[in-house]
């Protein structure tokens, strides 16, 4: 059943235009998206294991200071930027759209390719580019910048920040790029959503993978155009001593050439990108945990419009509460006010998504697979890093806990950990299609586990931290009476954990190699899942993705457990029985 | 079916979208899809410009900046161009009217010179275009032969950011003049042309409209005495 493609036949020419033919073609220069997906992913994951790498070496100075002599002030702020921005930017977003977003659109929807597979092929080298360029300022002279991973000026173009010498400026040169990149993808991934769906393929039957991934998206192609305006200002600024941002200011007892620019105007073009792009990372973890959700508790989803529509709402509201990072910055507090509010407003679709997720549970068959362990814990997961956002959306909690660890616990939390926790999921769930193979099983239990719990052994104490004051982007507190004793016991916890933690991950990136290999042949569709990219002719898909015959769609991505249905899922490229109707059917989707 | 429509449908049921959907928002091709959506985005990123704009001529440093009579010789110069684009984009369809879309560029009698007239004016466009780039590069050296360096004051510093972000806009739009060259060179059919000149038409009036209002802003500089500026500067800088 699974492997039947209920279509039309289509010419074959229509599918041949850019067929790989060489080695080069096929894997290098490759203009097939899933070609482009998995470069794009091994890219994301390895500069993301630096980034790991980056962020041991940061909680070895934190837990054991005074301890390790190769780890310097200097190169502490180094870590800590790279850290964050690697990760947020290069790895998240990256993984996300141009891995996900480019493996699953076209197979989702039922399209053969982008709709412009020379720009996605271009799309990945310029992001590949943006990577080389960034890495290659641990090399250059004075390191990578140690700015912190917002660049606020005017520190991050003066001397004495590390990485002033060229560090800032490779990072500025690569974010271009990236948005170049980002851009080409982007335009890529709304066109064919847009325009080369299958027949049948409504935008309301699409899976709620590719609505967050679409949304995401849009707002990304919308956000990103902030932070290139940012970054090309800063580097008028650092190259050509211009004055966007930087205000008078005196050095050493001589005043610089800058005069009259606004640091306050660079916050909030960052913050206009940056908390969209907290979205931009969300939307498509948001879609892709509700399919996995549905597919392993084998039940429809609960509330599908609902969740779209809150994909949207959430992707609209998130253009409108960019200043709640920036209460401290001596704004008008009246503008603190309206993001208060904004802020608290954003919470309402998004605690939609979370009910709806419970329900679907609710009474549902649920096996306990990875990709469903995974799910779970992300959801417990950005409840409480939802529940601490709301404290710090309202100004007078957030004034005192600026700045702390509260903070850096919340935004690990919600957008750190759950992000990745589904991702992880994804992977477990999507790998199958991909390789063809299932992944290790007990590696993958201890994988999970591992790093569930040692997530919440190592945030939970951070916000406690935060609590009794315990300031953030600090190299050491030795002189810090305010700072307990118990404290500093803590830090230690902390960072062993996280050295465990980021251990586990060696044993994943372990399992996907090994299971490349050796795991278990999975067959077409191992989940019984319904929607288009598990009914593929081929395993992995071959070019063109769906043999000689278009997909067409008959019905939604979520018929699961159909009553009177012998098997407990339907593909959606199955047509309705005679006579089949949606009685009988949980009357719980229906009332939304 | 609207936006708003789809979003209300219930595809849970048995029936609903039983009309199979062709799988397309609208019968725009792909590629002018895709270049509205990228219209969007040069107008966000020139619409963060103008606010960053009006947020820096509040500041006192600010030193109104006389442009150079020669911007306007430049604005003719990319209308011109816009217009030439549009001359052989109405060419060009005209002559798909007449003929099969999948036949090639009819060659002899009249059709010959409606050719040679649309890849006139398809040549002129470009050297219009080049011509309001190398204009541009000329402005900037009067401003710099005047002692007007870009850190020279904000003014003149978005004045050259502006100017730069636009023309490397018309640099990515000439690549594409570009491609549509070589198709007519290769003798591509009209269906093809067509789509290539009409994004090449669409993009070059954007850029023209965006430079007419680039060009606007940067004139409009008064020294700060705008209640708009003092709003702003209240709202953004908490004065």
């Amino acid at each position: 059943m699974t492997d039947t493609v209920t279509g039309t036949t289509i010419s074959p020419t229509d599918h041949e235009d850019h067929g790989p033919t060489t080695f080069l073609t096929k894997y290098i220069w490759s203009q097939d998206h899933k070609v482009i997906a998995i470069q794009y992913a091994i890219t994301a994951i390895s500069v993301g294991m630096v980034a790991l790498a980056l962020s041991w070496l940061m909680r070895l100075q934190l837990g054991f200071p005074d301890t390790f002599d190769f780890i310097d002030p200097a190169g502490y702020y180094q870590y800590v930027t790279m850290h964050g921005m690697i990760m947020v930017i290069y790895l998240l977003t990256a993984i996300f759209l141009g891995g996900f977003g480019n493996y699953l659109i076209p197979l989702m929807i039922g399209a053969r390719d982008m709709v412009f597979p020379y720009l996605n092929m271009l799309s990945y080298w310029f992001y590949l580019v943006s990577v080389l360029v960034l890495m290659s300022s641990f090399f250059v002279t004075g390191g990578p910048t140690g700015a912190g991973w917002t660049l606020y000026p005017p520190q991050s173009i003066l001397p004495g920040t590390p990485g002033y010498e060229w560090g800032i400026i490779l990072m500025l040169v690569s974010l271009v790029i990236f948005i170049v990149a980002f851009t080409m993808g982007g335009l890529n991934y709304v066109t064919t959503i847009l325009q080369a769906r299958a027949k049948g393929m409504t935008l309301m039957r699409m899976p709620l993978s590719v609505w967050g991934i679409f949304v995401a998206t849009i707002m990304g192609l919308l956000a990103f155009p902030a932070l290139f305006v940012g970054g090309v200002m800063m580097m008028f600024d650092r190259l050509l001593g211009t004055s966007f941002f930087m205000p008078a200011i005196i050095a050493q007892g001589e005043a610089l050439q800058y005069n009259g620019g606004s640091p306050l105007l660079f916050q909030h073009l960052f913050w206009f990108f940056g908390h969209p792009e907290v979205y931009i990372v969300a939307l498509p973890a948001f879609g892709i945990v509700s399919d996995l959700i549905s597919i392993h508790a084998r039940k429809n989803i609960f509330g599908y419009r609902m969740m779209v529509w809150a994909i949207v709402g959430i992707g609209a509201l998130s253009f409108v509460v960019w200043a709640h990072h920036m209460y401290v910055s001596g704004m008008n507090p009246y503008f603190g006010f309206f993001f208060a509010v904004t802020t608290l407003i954003i919470a309402v679709p998004t605690a939609i998504k979370v009910y709806n997720w419970v329900l679907t549970l609710w009474r549902g068959d649920i096996h306990l697979t990875l990709p469903m362990l995974y799910s779970i814990a992300f959801i417990l997961t950005f409840v409480v890093g939802g529940l601490t956002g709301l404290f710090l959306g309202n100004v007078v909690i957030d004034v005192p806990l600026s700045d702390t660890y509260f903070v850096v616990a919340h935004f690990h939390m919600v957008m750190g950990i759950a992000p990745i926790l589904v991702v992880f999921g994804a992977i477990y769930h999507w790998y199958p299609k991909i390789t063809g193979r299932l992944l290790n099983v007990q590696m993958g239990h201890i994988h999970f586990w591992v790093t569930f719990i040692g997530t919440y052994l190592m945030y939970f104490p951070m916000h406690y931290l935060g609590f009794v004051g315990v300031p953030r982007r600090y190299f050491a507190y030795e002189d810090a009476v305010f700072i307990p004793e118990s404290a500093q016991t803590l830090n230690a916890f902390i960072t062993v954990i996280a050295l465990i933690i980021g251990a586990v991950q060696l044993l994943f990136i372990f399992n996907l190699i090994w299971s490349c290999f050796k795991g278990k042949e999975a067959g077409p569709n191992p989940w019984n899942a319904t929607s288009l990219e598990w009914q593929t002719a081929e395993t992995p898909p071959g070019h063109g993705n769906w043999g000689p015959t278009d997909p067409v769609v008959y019905r939604w991505a979520y018929d699961y457990s159909v009553p009177g249905v012998e098997e407990d899922f339907i593909p959606q490229n199955v047509p309705h029985a005679k006579g089949e109707t949606h009685q009988g059917r949980d009357d719980d989707t229906e009332g939304v | 079916m609207s936006f708003l429509h789809t979003l209300m449908s219930k595809p849970w049921e048995v029936g609903s979208g039983q009309v199979i959907d062709r799988g397309r928002v609208c019968s725009t091709s792909s590629g002018k899809l895709a270049l509205t959506a990228f219209f969007a985005i040069i107008t966000v990123l020139f619409t963060l410009l103008t606010l960053g704009f009006f947020t820096r001529m509040a500041s006192e440093d600010w030193v109104p900046l006389i442009e150079p009579d020669l911007l306007i010789l430049n604005t003719i110069f990319l209308a011109l161009s816009s217009m030439a684009f549009h001359g052989a984009w109405i060419i060009v369809r005209k002559q798909q009217a007449t003929a099969p879309a999948s036949s090639p560029p009819p060659s002899p009698g009249s059709p010959q010179r409606q050719n040679k007239f649309r890849n006139g004016l398809m040549a002129l466009g470009g050297v219009f275009a080049v011509a309001f780039i190398l204009g541009q590069v000329l402005a900037w050296q009067q401003l710099y032969s005047q002692g007007n360096f870009v850190n020279t004051n904000p003014a003149i510093t978005f004045f050259y950011l502006i100017t730069a972000l636009h023309a490397v806009h018309l640099l990515g739009g000439m690549f594409a003049w570009g491609r549509s060259a070589v198709k007519i060179w290769y003798g591509e059919t009209t269906d093809k042309i067509r789509q290539s000149l009409e994004l090449c038409t669409s993009y070059w009036h954007f850029l023209l409209m965006l430079w007419m209002l680039m060009f606007v802003l940067l004139v409009l500089d008064n020294n700060g005495k705008f209640d708009l500026i003092a709003i702003c500067k209240g709202i953004l800088l908490g004065d």
